[in-house]
């Protein structure tokens, strides 16, 4: 079955975000964390020094991360399979807390984008 | 027959050779060609050789140079651009599988103003995949294969310009020209041993580069010495029409500048600590090399802005829209990199609320920045926190525990600030590190005198890597 049209709870098994404990995960999610967070304190242009002594226990993704993830397959699922799904899952779920972080930032209504259009 | 020296020559000494006619450009890009095509391959540093043009570029410049037309310390020197600068007629890779037999019918503006300078262009220089932008993490990611450090074959040359670095390190040519978006400079040039300018952005007209990020994007030269990088930002600086982020004045550079007072040098409070060994040590050998000319002043605080989110929600949204055909079409999957199959879904779905925020923040933090350089003239800093990474292991697990401390490079890049990288010693492995100095927007020339104080006061910047 393509992956864009499985079933949700089928589909977050093949992404192996159902039913994973996560203490079995956890190693593994807090080094990749640890990666996400490097990649994007360099945004992926040079690598940043990846800090896995910060690395913690992770959670599992967020029901944000989760819903996005299922509007990539949606859109995307034929050129994808279970182990991209799941680190564009992950990487969903660094962008939503980047995302919550950036709308929290301190500016007034009057800070306007460092860009200014000319007409 | 050119000897070894020679390839290691700064440009100012091959440009003396040559206007008093003891070298010829002929021989020189002869020579270099032949150098990158059995040298520079071994360390996956090259796209595409251009023999024929270059040979004829050369002997028109012997031939200006024999009249009496000399134009400049640029005049005959061969040099590489990374694979991102169109080039008229010639393959323009952007280093990625889906792109390998793209071809322009225009120079891009720095490729322009350099064979206006003279300059030869001998070679297209291999890059990460679309300049890293799909988050690749490993070494191996580009149609090319892995970027090799001459110091050591089984280490990353850095990224994303990784091409230019090794081909530089390597001798096989004077100059290259770089790019960065976020430490895509700085890093081959620390890594490769290598001294590398990132400009102010707007320096250097981004028109016929590959835009990954729009408002990050900055072109940059790539060299064995500040003074050169500093000859050939003349070159290629100044305002032009078609890129309407490009800055005037030209950066104007003539003899080699020393700084012309005692400079106020910023340490950042923890850059240092989590680096390693050799990395640490060897910065604070350079700074007490600087001696008298600079006052330092030591832990002085950053300041605390969302430099990492902002980067990456900035990088990613503009990064998604400017290769979205790719994305869209599943075409990413012809990329090299695991990591860069699927890298850019993920960005297609960041809010553009998100995107705003990060570009709103970019003011506050210019100005912060903007009153740390009221008190200060330069920031300095290791360059990276480690030697160069193992070619054969994901980034995140090449030094376990290892930190740069303050996000210099993404704050750098985000508030369009120059730095240059300047080698200063050997870690692990034998392995190169680096220090760097960064600016205020348009301080490339205090960037440089300090740069030329430093390497006339050691000698890193001239020693070579074992011939391959």
């Amino acid at each position: 079955m393509p992956l864009e049209s499985t079933p949700r709870r089928d589909f977050l098994k093949l992404v192996g975000l159902a039913g994973l404990s996560s203490t079995l995960v956890a190693p593994v999610r807090a080094l990749a964390q640890a990666a996400k967070g490097a990649a994007a304190d360099s945004a992926k242009s040079a690598p940043a020094m990846p800090d896995t002594s910060k690395a913690e226990e992770a959670k599992p993704p967020s029901e944000d991360a989760i819903a996005l993830s299922m509007i990539v397959r949606r859109r995307y699922g034929e050129h994808l399979n279970a182990d991209q799904l799941k680190a564009i899952t992950d990487e969903l779920d660094f962008r939503v807390q980047s995302g919550e972080r950036l709308k929290a930032a301190k500016l007034t209504n009057g800070d306007e984008p460092d860009v200014t259009f000319k007409a | 027959m050119i000897d070894r020296s020679v390839f290691f020559l700064p440009v100012r000494e091959l440009a003396a050779r040559m206007k008093s006619k003891q070298l010829s450009s002929s021989d020189l890009t002869q020579a270099c060609l032949d150098r990158l095509d059995k040298v520079g391959r071994k360390y996956n540093a090259v796209v595409t050789l251009m023999r024929d043009s270059a040979m004829a570029e050369a002997r028109a410049a012997d031939a200006e140079i024999k009249d009496g037309k000399y134009r400049g310390p640029l005049h005959g020197i061969p040099y590489g651009v990374k694979d991102l600068l169109a080039t008229k007629g010639v393959p323009t890779t952007w280093g990625a599988a889906p792109y390998k037999d793209q071809v322009f019918d225009y120079d891009a503006t720095a490729v322009a103003r350099l064979r206006q300078a003279g300059a030869v262009l001998i070679a297209k220089l291999a890059m990460v995949e679309l300049a890293g932008g799909m988050g690749y993490n490993h070494a191996d990611a580009s149609f090319t294969g892995p970027g090799l450090t001459p110091w050591n074959t089984q280490f990353w040359s850095g990224g994303s310009s990784s091409g230019p670095g090794a081909a530089v390190a390597s001798g096989c040519v004077p100059f290259a020209i770089g790019s960065e978006t976020s430490g895509s400079i700085l890093t081959p040039s620390a890594y490769c041993g290598v001294t590398g300018l990132r400009p102010t952005y707007g320096r250097i007209s981004r028109h016929g580069a590959m835009a990954l990020c729009w408002t990050l994007d900055k072109l940059g030269p790539m060299a064995r010495s500040a003074d050169d990088a500093a000859l050939v930002l003349a070159a290629v600086s100044g305002h032009d029409p078609a890129d309407e982020s490009s800055l005037d004045p030209a950066f104007e550079y003539r003899e080699r500048e020393l700084p012309k007072k005692k400079l106020r040098v910023a340490v950042p409070k923890g850059c240092t600590e989590k680096v390693q060994k050799e990395v640490r040590e060897n910065f604070e050998n350079s700074l007490r090399s600087l001696g008298d000319a600079v006052a330092i002043t030591r832990d002085v605080e950053w300041p605390d802005f969302l430099w990492g989110p902002s980067v990456g929600a900035i990088v990613g949204a503009e990064g998604a829209a400017a290769f979205i055909d790719l994305i869209q079409a599943g075409r990413v999957k012809e990329l090299k990199c695991p990591a860069d199959k699927h890298g850019g879904y993920a960005s297609t779905l960041i809010p553009a609320v998100d995107y705003i925020q990060a570009m709103r923040l970019r003011r506050p933090m210019r100005r912060a920045i903007a009153q740390l350089f009221e008190k200060f003239d330069v920031v300095a800093s290791p360059g990276r926190g480690t030697v160069a990474y193992p070619a054969d292991l994901n980034f995140e697990l090449a030094y376990p525990g290892v930190s740069s401390g303050p996000a210099l490079i993404p704050a750098g890049n985000l508030c369009g600030l120059p730095a240059l990288s300047l080698p200063n010693g050997y870690g692990e492995n034998g392995l190169p590190t680096a220090m760097a100095f960064m600016g205020p927007a348009l301080s490339e020339k205090t960037l440089v005198a300090l740069g030329n104080l430093y390497q006339s006061k050691t000698d890193w910047h001239l020693k070579s890597p074992p011939e391959a």
